[in-house]
């Protein structure tokens, strides 16, 4: 054959032999899409887990967050437009096995691995095998992703990997078409029910005033009918790259948009600006502080204090939908 | 105590300094400090605009509170130039514009100026694989010129000392013979520091995969104009600093990315080194020039572990890795009025330590706001 369908995602690019799709990452070798830099990242870094972000997933530990280069949106607003809407080949310059990234988790103290500065669909194969010898090791593995994979894939990343993170941008059509350049929310959404069947699933939003702030009521609507206790992180985005001149948004606004999607989803977080006062976990029942946290900018946050006991609130002892308990020790490798 | 002020453009947090924590202290320099982020929100670390922002929020800090002291200092030149690749002939232009602020706020405030040049830059000529050895290397950030080695095998040890660009490898033990220092220096040290030759920087762990164009150079002298005094090394400049300030108000005014070449003002010959180790743009030079002590004198070494000072418990959560403010600063020492901005975020508070001190918040980039610190 001359060439072929990609599968890995929703755009479903025409490959030739040798030739590229939409995110730059795959290419036609005859009979299959395959990787064109398998196994090779941008960058890795020792993160707070809390900083990727995720909440309620091994809360106080230290993840291996690797970076890759390439993507399947093209947001305009985008943060990492550096890395994601750049030539993958000089970007790619670490080429580490699995066995090597699974390495460098333990040498450094972390306790899972992560995926979150770019799209994980665009070296998923890749992902895919490091998912699989990294939980064999015990380390598992997480994503960031924007949900816009092939069902197929959805599924397989359900199962591959312990906690995902989706961004979920907004749940309108058009704020897609025009400020990510793909047709469609629905996907997003079906993948994020995939998805949430097979694994722990947050969910993120990046608001951007004037655009999608609108939504917030629907998108809270949608995540409680997935999964009424889902971590919904907000972000008050800072545009960048072609958008690097609009405006911030007025968190008062934002948040006062939130207050109603509060009454709906119990675990709704609210961050990107340092000093951000929600962003720790507070028990829906006893509003105990579960998880304290400090943001110091970003989209995540730094854990302070913890009141989690096998899962529960400490103070009152509701269950609580976070995977599990904090360390008692810091960061501490071999 | 130390009141931090967030300032996120029309949202403002006050929190304690030392916890992170949200407290309701009212204080007249609290208000002071509260007008003055909001009057300014920070244009970002890529545009020359952030030198204005400096000079701008200076003369409005300066007209709300009227210090003797002030600290000032420039960073945008050193920012932009990392990032972006340079012919050359722009910089005589942004030094040129870059000193006319200078002058502006000196001008506008009669204060007298003390100007150190923090050295020039360089092109980035190579990096330096770490990520290959058996043993935990640390090379921490943007601008990595030096990087830690924690139980290397002898391999590592090998592989290391023969690298292009490596410099020299040093243990502990031969590092601490040679320039004493602080048990604290030693007790988060690695057990081998690793130093690049000037242009390479390591990659690996923890290492920024933003493209980089320039790098400090290292330099034995930096410039220093001063109508107040004379000194030959930069920790002698905090006692300088303090003798003018019995008689007149008085400046101290960093920049980062001039060197000696492209000082445009009568300068002396400031020594910038410690034995083999040459400062360059960062907390070790800040803080020597600030409290006249060298960089071993405090508990953070080259090629630390970053994570080891990022934890639950870990005060200070927004100055990085101290994890106490340094106390022979000159603002800490002077008894009079003080202040500062600077758009070296972190540094400007650490080093300055005066009454109300103003940086912009800005992290690997991305600008978040203004931050003030403030002492009450």
């Amino acid at each position: 054959m001359s060439g072929g369908v990609c599968g890995f995602c929703e755009r479903r690019c025409r490959l030739e032999v040798g030739g590229k799709g939409y995110c730059q990452t795959y290419t036609w070798d005859g009979e299959q899409t395959v990787e064109r830099f398998s196994h090779r990242y941008s960058c890795q870094f020792v993160n707070h887990i809390e900083g990727v972000p995720f909440y309620h997933f091994m809360p106080g530990t230290w993840t291996l967050n690797l970076g890759g280069a390439g993507c399947n949106f093209d947001c305009q607003y985008c943060s990492n437009a550096y890395v994601a809407r750049s030539d993958p080949e000089p970007l790619l310059s670490y080429h580490l096995s699995p066995q090597k990234v699974v390495a460098l988790a333990r040498q450094y103290g972390c306790k899972s691995i992560s995926f979150g500065i770019n799209e994980p669909t665009v070296a998923w194969p890749t992902l895919r095998e490091l998912s699989a010898v990294a939980e064999q090791a015990g380390y598992p593995l997480g994503v960031l992703t924007n949900g816009y994979m092939s069902s197929d894939v959805a599924v397989e990343m359900g199962k591959a990997c312990r906690f995902v993170n989706v961004s979920l941008k907004a749940i309108t059509d058009s704020f897609y078409q025009e400020r990510a350049g793909v047709p469609s929310c629905e996907v997003v959404m079906r993948n994020i029910e995939i998805l949430r069947r097979h694994t722990h699933v947050e969910v993120s939003t990046p608001i951007v005033q004037g655009l999608n702030d609108a939504d917030i009521p629907a998108i809270a609507r949608f995540i409680a009918s997935v999964d009424g206790e889902m971590a919904w992180h907000v972000f008050r985005l800072l545009p960048e790259y072609k958008m690097a001149d609009r405006e911030r948004p007025r968190i008062q606004d934002v948040n006062a948009a939130l207050e109603e999607a509060r009454q709906l989803l119990p675990f709704v977080y609210f961050a990107n600006f340092v000093g951000s006062q929600w962003v720790s976990t507070l028990c829906p029942d006893c509003h105990n502080a579960v998880i304290e946290r400090i943001n110091l900018g970003g989209c995540g946050s730094r854990p302070r204090a913890y009141s989690l006991k096998n899962g529960k609130c400490a103070s009152c002892g509701r269950p609580m939908p976070i995977e599990g308990d904090p360390p008692n020790q810091g960061a501490g490798g071999e | 105590m130390e009141v931090g002020l967030l300032d996120v453009v029309e949202w403002q947090t006050r929190v304690d300094f030392r916890t992170g924590q949200p407290v309701a202290v009212q204080h007249p320099r609290l208000d002071i400090a509260a007008q003055v982020c909001a009057a300014h929100p920070y244009p970002g670390d890529m545009t020359m605009d952030g030198a204005r922002w400096v000079t701008d929020t200076a003369l409005d800090l300066n007209a709300r509170y009227e210090p003797e002291f002030f600290f000032l200092d420039y960073a945008s030149m050193y920012l932009q130039s990392l990032f972006k690749r340079k012919d050359g002939s722009g910089d005589k232009a942004q030094v040129a514009a870059l000193f006319a602020e200078i002058q502006r706020f000196v001008d506008a405030t009669g204060f007298e100026p003390v100007i150190v040049g923090l050295g020039g830059l360089m092109p980035l000529r190579g990096r330096i694989e770490t990520i290959d050895l058996d043993g935990l290397a640390s090379a921490s950030g943007m601008n990595t010129r030096f990087a830690g080695m924690f139980a290397p095998s002898p391999r590592d040890l090998g592989v290391m000392t023969e690298r292009e660009g490596v410099e020299r490898v040093v243990s502990r033990e031969d590092f601490r013979a040679e320039f004493g220092g602080s048990d604290a220096f030693y007790a988060t040290s690695p057990d081998y520091f690793v130093l690049a030759q000037p242009g390479y920087l390591f990659r690996g762990v923890n290492v920024s995969c933003r493209t980089l164009y320039n790098v400090p150079e290292p330099s034995d002298e930096i410039p220093l104009y001063s109508a107040v005094g004379t000194c030959s090394t930069i920790i002698d400049v905090p006692a300088m600093i303090l003798q003018s300030l019995t008689s007149r108000r008085t400046a101290l005014i960093l920049v980062e990315a001039v060197g000696c070449e492209s000082f445009p003002l009568p300068y002396q010959r400031l020594s910038n080194h410690l034995h083999w180790y040459r400062y360059c743009m960062g907390p070790g030079q800040y803080l020597a020039l600030t409290s006249g002590k060298h960089f071993v004198d405090y508990p953070y070494p080259p090629g630390y572990r970053l994570e080891l000072f990022e934890n639950e418990d870990t005060p200070y959560p927004f100055s990085g890795v101290f994890q106490e403010m340094p106390n022979q600063t000159i603002g800490r020492r002077f008894g009079g009025r003080s202040a500062a901005v600077g758009n070296r975020s972190i540094l400007t508070h650490l080093a300055a330590g005066t009454d109300i001190a103003i940086e912009c918040f800005a992290r690997g980039l991305y600008s978040h706001g203004v931050l003030a610190m403030v002492r009450v």
